[in-house]
């Protein structure tokens, strides 16, 4: 597998000079295997890998969305291969609870917020919900997703190919109280789930080649209830499941360059060589 | 007097790449001031940044009023709002004037925007949290904001849109903003001739370049011939070109602001920083 960063910012997109280096668009990550690129997430990076995807003449496109807040979906109307002919887009996610996937989507993609309504662009455009916890095949790429711990229904992915795997959890907050909370009333069952949740980013994590993770805040910024983890949370998890790497992700707007050269530093003397800590940086490919 | 300051000039969407930086990525937003109120057209992704200049202005302490005129509601023009810190602040006042499309009202497709599907920022138009944030559908086409007389017209944008273009007066200053039109035919002019009138300066749509244009007539917007076209027309003081195709990088606009440095008309292009005074010397 070969994983490439389109986009590894939080939030909304970030456009001054200065946070450039690392990048500015919002999440989006290739996937590569066996010349067929799978796609985590449809942030604004979406955009510039859509176009190298058409170059390519890729027609059979996959999209693992990891839940539908804005950042994570706002680049999809500029996906190029939507307004394709004989191209076939599938995005995935975990069961919705309310409303559809679909239904989310077309929300975004209608008049009066975006002049193409998805019902008139060229591609065959497919939306499937997975149960939590179930391994589906997507080309040569074994693929797991299970809920994590933010706000509205997120899922983090483990993909698997050959002996490498790699896991996506994003956006979650690790370590932070349960914050599905407001969907039932406070209950005695509140620890428990909050452990389960803490497990299943456990399970997609565990001995990956490499965890990219939602480190969006430092320690001294943790805000709880955003749904969001701090670098130290990140790892801390990478330590509890022995993984080879940690990709800091999901930069917040603001932390420009020369921050995240020092923080990548900083977490690289405190992994204390147990794995590598590599700030996810945009056009950064890693192959495994 | 209008002071006017540049938070974003990128149409469709934010552009983080190195290339467009002097002209900027973000998506439209341009603050205007007058002695006595801020005023702020459309709630692209500038409007994150303009919300933090505010915080170091009153708006920390809930002591912030500003009124925004949404042009429409493509997302473009309104993705800033959820990260426009100032609206969480309790004490703080909001109004966001606009139009909803017929089918929805304007408060409608706000919230939808806030819908905790999309959104992990607390939903702020509900009176109980945040700034107190009032939206104001504009029924009446002309209305005053303190001391600036606002006149706002429909312009052919796409269809679906509903889309508004703005003047502003106040004392001898005025200034037009339309940033996204297409004038498919003579009969669409007429709105942006009314808004540009004598203006000192008109922020108009040049998402095309004229070279660009044929093949995407239609789709809603400008050339930056259009726009000067129109400056010319009403006798606007000075054209900025704005809503900056995304593919469009910087040495792309300069060129677009060199085609037209023989004709002696002021045309510049809309970047992101900039600011103006208008109506200082009266
Ligand atoms: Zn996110
Ligand atoms: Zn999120
Ligand atoms: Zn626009």
């Amino acid at each position: 597998m070969k994983m490439t960063f389109w986009g590894v910012r939080g939030s909304f997109p970030v456009t001054a000079p200065l946070q450039l280096g690392y990048g500015g668009n919002t999440p989006c990550l290739g996937v590569e295997a066996n010349g067929q690129t799978v796609i985590i997430d449809a942030g604004t990076g979406i955009r510039a890998l859509g176009r190298a995807i058409v170059d390519r003449g890729q027609r059979e496109i996959d999209i693992l969305l990891s839940h539908t807040h804005w950042d994570h979906i706002h680049g999809f109307p500029h996906f190029d291969p939507l307004y394709r002919d004989n191209t076939r887009i599938t995005v995935h996610s975990l069961k919705h609870e309310g409303r559809s996937l679909a239904k989310i989507f077309r929300e975004q993609q209608r008049s009066p917020f975006f002049p193409v309504s998805l019902d008139d662009v060229k591609a065959d455009v497919q939306f499937v919900e997975h149960e939590d916890g179930e391994t589906f095949c997507v080309g040569s790429i074994a693929v797991t997703s299970r809920r994590l711990n933010h706000p509205g229904v997120a899922g983090g992915y483990r993909l698997e190919h050959g002996n490498s795997a790699v896991a996506y959890v994003c956006d979650a907050d690790l370590y932070g109280p349960l914050l599905l909370a407001h969907e039932l009333p406070a209950s005695s069952t509140d620890d428990l789930r909050l452990q389960e949740l803490r497990n299943r980013a456990r399970d997609l994590a565990h001995r990956a080649d490499w965890v990219v993770c939602d480190t969006f805040f430092l320690p001294d910024e943790y805000v709880p209830d955003w749904g969001h983890s701090s670098i130290d949370d990140g790892l801390q998890l990478a330590r509890e499941v022995d993984a080879h790497g940690l990709l800091l992700f999901h930069h917040r707007p603001g932390r420009d360059d020369t921050e995240l050269d020092s923080l990548q530093r900083r977490y690289q003397d405190e992994a204390g060589g147990e794995f590598d800590v590599l700030a996810s940086k945009e056009g950064l490919e890693i192959s495994l | 007097m209008l002071r006017v300051k540049l938070w974003g000039t990128r149409g469709t969407v934010s552009t983080p790449v190195a290339g467009n930086a002097r002209y900027g990525g973000n998506t439209p937003c341009v603050e205007v001031r007058t002695d006595d109120d801020v005023l702020i057209l459309d709630a692209g992704i500038g409007l994150h940044w303009l919300g933090e200049s505010l915080l170091a202005d009153g708006f920390s302490r809930g002591e912030g009023c500003a009124h925004i005129l949404v042009s429409h509601t493509h997302w473009a023009h309104i993705q800033g709002i959820p990260f426009c810190n100032p609206m969480l602040v309790a004490g703080n006042r909001f109004t966001i004037y606009g139009r909803g499309d017929g089918d929805n009202s304007l408060e409608g497709l706000l919230l939808g925007q806030m819908d905790s599907a999309f959104c992990p920022v607390p939903n702020f138009f509900d009176d109980r949290i945040g700034a107190g944030i009032t939206i104001s559908e504009i029924e009446a086409l002309e209305f005053d904001i303190g001391g600036t007389h606002v006149i706002a017209r429909l312009v052919h944008h796409v269809s679906g849109a509903v889309c508004l273009g703005y003047r502003l007066e106040n004392g001898s200053a005025s200034l037009a903003y339309i940033p996204d039109v297409e004038y498919l035919e003579e009969d669409h002019r007429g709105p942006s001739l009314e808004l540009a009138a004598g203006v000192d300066l008109l922020i108009h749509d040049a998402h095309h370049t004229a070279a660009e244009y044929a093949p995407h007539r239609g789709c809603g917007h400008s050339s930056d011939q259009d726009a000067v076209d129109l400056a010319l027309g009403a006798g606007a003081g000075k054209v900025l070109l704005f809503h900056h195709h995304p593919d469009r990088d910087d040495d792309g606009i300069d060129a677009v602001v060199t085609s037209h440095r023989n004709g002696d008309f002021p045309v510049e292009a809309a970047r992101e920083g900039e600011d103006y005074v208008l109506g200082a010397d009266s």
